[in-house]
């Protein structure tokens, strides 16, 4: 039997009396990487942010590395789990390193972890800069670095590749692609660039309009010739 | 045309900020204010002539708070959302800029009207003879617009050239002090040149209190048109400093140079997290510079006073600590628990807190630095108390009870800590835990006044530090009231942590 790393069961979301997400049933595998996919709007990142525990469902349950999901629980959960949720969080007026630093204290890490993160996502060479003077895509490293600290169990990445050139982007790939191996960790991505994900996820989940219109295997959703770009519009396009 | 096109534009901007809220609350606040002092002066024949002449001194307090606060607000929005760098694609900087103080302009009118309504309410509620000259009302309502205008001016430059809020903001409650405690010193032209002061200083009645009788008369005189000519002057000086300064900006990004300082290892730092999370800001050195003026001006004082002054050291402590409890420390408090929480409010630092810490260990952590940064304050104040007096060669024996003020003045100030870590937490703009802190140092004064120093934290503080002259405390009434007080704003803090979506980008 399949190890689920986080199951929700109707998750539900409202903001005012509309629902930005309504019965979302979500299946991770351990030692996945999930392409979470749909258009702007349609609730990846509400989603993101209820596996973190960041905002309480308004209906429905979870369970995320076998705990279920609590106001209680949240921070046990979240010392096994790194994440980018949104744009990067960052003190502009610290330096990069002093930024991990402040990571490194929270999740009692020490020197040398900070060191491999910066090393991980190409920073060292800037890690005495203050981050205000960083560029979007240098902020964009910083928060992968944040996420990645402490080689945690479950990795959240929210559009991990905002902002980044074209060798960052494919940096990042090279580098997510390596997680599951290198961390022994699960991996959610949410992208919007599809070819993206369609070359490093094993599992994708495709949200529309707050409800999960396809979730499995990858190589199951490519039926004959059609990339998953062609897939994807298509299952988006009419729901 | 053009510029009501782009005021219809400024107004939709706004939209469910709720900025004029402001104006009623500061009004009602006056009005309260006047009743609690006056209402027993029922029917009153000179009545109007004690509101023209007390209405000005309020002002002078509350006003400056108000327009920075307002000024603050217009221009938060562009800094927050970056919007400076889209709208300087399709307009001017000088158009933006314009549009704002034209937009503060009719809303300031807004506030002196109400001002000038609320001037003929209290009349009737309180009874007084409501018949006098409307060109009185006129006068004032000009005046008082002319100096509101002055202080926009200040303040909306301010406010758009500092991307820090808190910029605005001090110079407001700095203003304000000054203005307010220079009303106790002899007339002079420089009372006249203050813009804070023009609310007093161009007022028509004049006070006279009889040493001997103890009866108080009020005179009609001459208004007086200088401050107000002065403060145009100010106006002028400030527009064509904006002008400028407008004409030189641009959306550049700020400290570009890049840090030369490289460093070939990974070097840990020792202080606190929230200690670091500091590293650069300037919100301590209030707290230092603060007390150290406040000591300075009550030295001084003390020694202009000497003839009434009769407790040597006692006095010389009351000198130094009574506004200082009473109005500064509140505020310096408000400054430093807004400077800890802004950073995490910003973008999406919460998110970042929220998946790496417990709420509880958030909120303590905050409010362990907080109270650590105001009890070295105090320290510091009792040190400048001792220096100063060994300075002037004071005589006597130092007061007994200085070591159980200085104990009791740090529960106490813990408790006003716990306040604002709880207010700043909830509030996410930089501006308003401050004015709650300002107004909390005043509702610590009426309540201590009223006899119930036990009900709010800011007058915990005062009694804790002024005993001799504000009555000695229940030792026992005062620690549970702390500790019920704190342990209320801590738990509420931690809870709404907890339970409330973590907000971000906002």
């Amino acid at each position: 039997m399949k190890k689920y790393v986080i199951e929700t069961y109707d998750l539900c979301k409202k903001s005012g009396r509309k629902y930005r997400i309504k019965d979302v049933n979500l299946a991770v595998p351990k030692g996945c990487i999930y392409g979470f996919l749909g258009p702007n709007g349609a609730g990846k990142t509400t989603t993101m942010k209820l596996l973190l525990g960041l905002i309480q469902p308004d209906g429905g349950s979870m369970e995320v590395l076998g705990k279920k999901m609590s106001p209680k629980n949240r921070f046990e959960i979240n010392t096994k789990t790194g994440s980018l949720i949104e744009s990067p969080g960052f003190y502009g007026h610290l330096t990069g390193q002093e930024n991990l630093e402040i990571i490194a204290r929270y999740k009692k890490l020490g020197a040398c972890d900070i060191k491999e993160a910066l090393k991980t996502v190409g920073l060292y060479e800037r890690k005495d800069d203050k981050v205000k003077n960083y560029s979007l895509g240098m902020k964009q490293r910083l928060g992968i670095a944040m996420a990645l600290m402490g080689r945690p169990e479950l990795i959240i990445l929210d559009e991990p590749t905002n902002g980044l050139d074209p060798a960052g982007i494919n940096e990042i790939r090279n580098l997510v692609k390596s997680i599951p191996e290198r961390y022994d960790s699960t991996v959610i991505i949410s992208s919007h660039l599809l070819s993206e994900v369609e070359q490093i996820a094993d599992y994708v989940g495709i949200i529309n309009k707050g409800h999960m219109i396809y979730q499995g295997l990858l190589s199951e959703l490519e039926i004959g010739d059609a990339s998953l770009e062609e897939v994807f519009l298509e299952m988006t396009k009419g729901a | 045309m053009d510029i009501i096109g782009n005021l219809f534009i400024e107004l939709k901007k706004h939209k469910r900020r709720f900025n004029l809220l402001l104006f009623p609350l500061i009004i009602v606040l006056e009005i309260a204010f006047i009743m609690g002092n006056y209402g027993g002066q029922r029917g009153s024949a000179d009545g109007w002539m004690i509101l023209f002449y007390i209405i000005p001194i309020i002002n002078c307090l509350f006003f400056p708070v108000t327009i920075a606060g307002f000024a603050s607000r217009l221009m938060d929005i562009e800094h927050k959302g970056e919007m400076l760098k889209c709208l300087y694609t399709f307009t001017t900087p000088q158009r933006i800029f314009f549009t704002k103080y034209f937009y503060g302009a009719i809303s300031t009118l807004i506030l002196v009207v109400m001002q000038c309504g609320s001037v003929i309410l209290c009349c009737k509620i309180l009874d007084f003879d409501s018949t006098f000259p409307v060109k009185y009302l006129f006068i004032h309502g000009m005046t008082t617009y002319i100096t509101c205008m002055t202080l926009l001016s200040l303040h909306l430059m301010l406010a758009y050239f500092y991307r820090n809020q808190a910029v605005s903001i001090s110079v407001g409650i700095l203003g304000s002090f000054t203005a307010f405690f220079s009303l106790f010193l002899p007339s002079t032209i420089i009372q006249k040149l203050l813009p804070w002061e023009s609310f007093v200083t161009s007022g028509f009645i004049t006070m006279d209190w009889d040493r001997d009788t103890r009866d108080i008369s009020y005179t009609l005189c001459n208004p007086d048109y200088t401050p107000v000519i002065i403060c145009i002057g100010w106006i002028i000086l400030f527009t064509c400093i904006t002008l400028i300064l407008l004409k030189r900006s641009g959306v550049e990004e700020t400290e570009k140079a890049n840090n030369n300082r490289k460093t070939k290892r990974v070097l840990l730092h020792k202080r606190p997290v929230e200690i670091l999370k500091l590293k650069g800001s300037p919100a301590w050195i209030a707290f230092f510079i603060v007390p150290a003026i406040s000591a300075a001006i009550g030295t001084v004082n003390y020694l202009g006073n000497i003839s009434i002054l009769k407790d040597g050291w006692y006095s010389l402590w009351t000198q130094h600590t009574l506004f200082l409890c009473y109005f500064f420390m509140p505020v310096i408090i408000g400054i430093f628990t807004g400077c800890i929480w802004r950073v995490e409010h910003t973008g999406t630092n919460m998110n970042l807190m929220m998946t790496h810490q417990r709420p509880a260990m958030i909120v303590l952590g905050k409010y362990a630095a907080t109270c650590f940064i105001t009890s070295v304050s105090l320290i510091w104040v009792v040190a400048l108390y001792l220096i100063s007096g060994s300075i002037i060669h004071m005589d006597g024996t130092l007061p007994s009870g200085i070591i159980q003020w200085l104990i009791m003045g740090i529960l106490s100030s813990w408790v006003i800590c716990a306040f604002q870590v709880l207010v700043s937490l909830v509030i996410r703009n930089f501006i308003l835990p401050v004015i709650v802190a300002f107004l909390g140092g005043f509702a610590g004064l009426s309540c201590i006044a009223k006899g119930a120093p036990y009900l709010t934290p800011f007058s915990l503080f005062d009694i804790a530090m002024n005993q001799k002259e504000l009555g000695t405390i229940d030792i026992r009434s005062f620690t549970l009231s702390s500790i019920i007080f704190i342990t209320a704003f801590i738990m509420i803090a931690i809870m709404y942590l907890s339970c409330t979506d973590v907000r971000s980008n906002e």
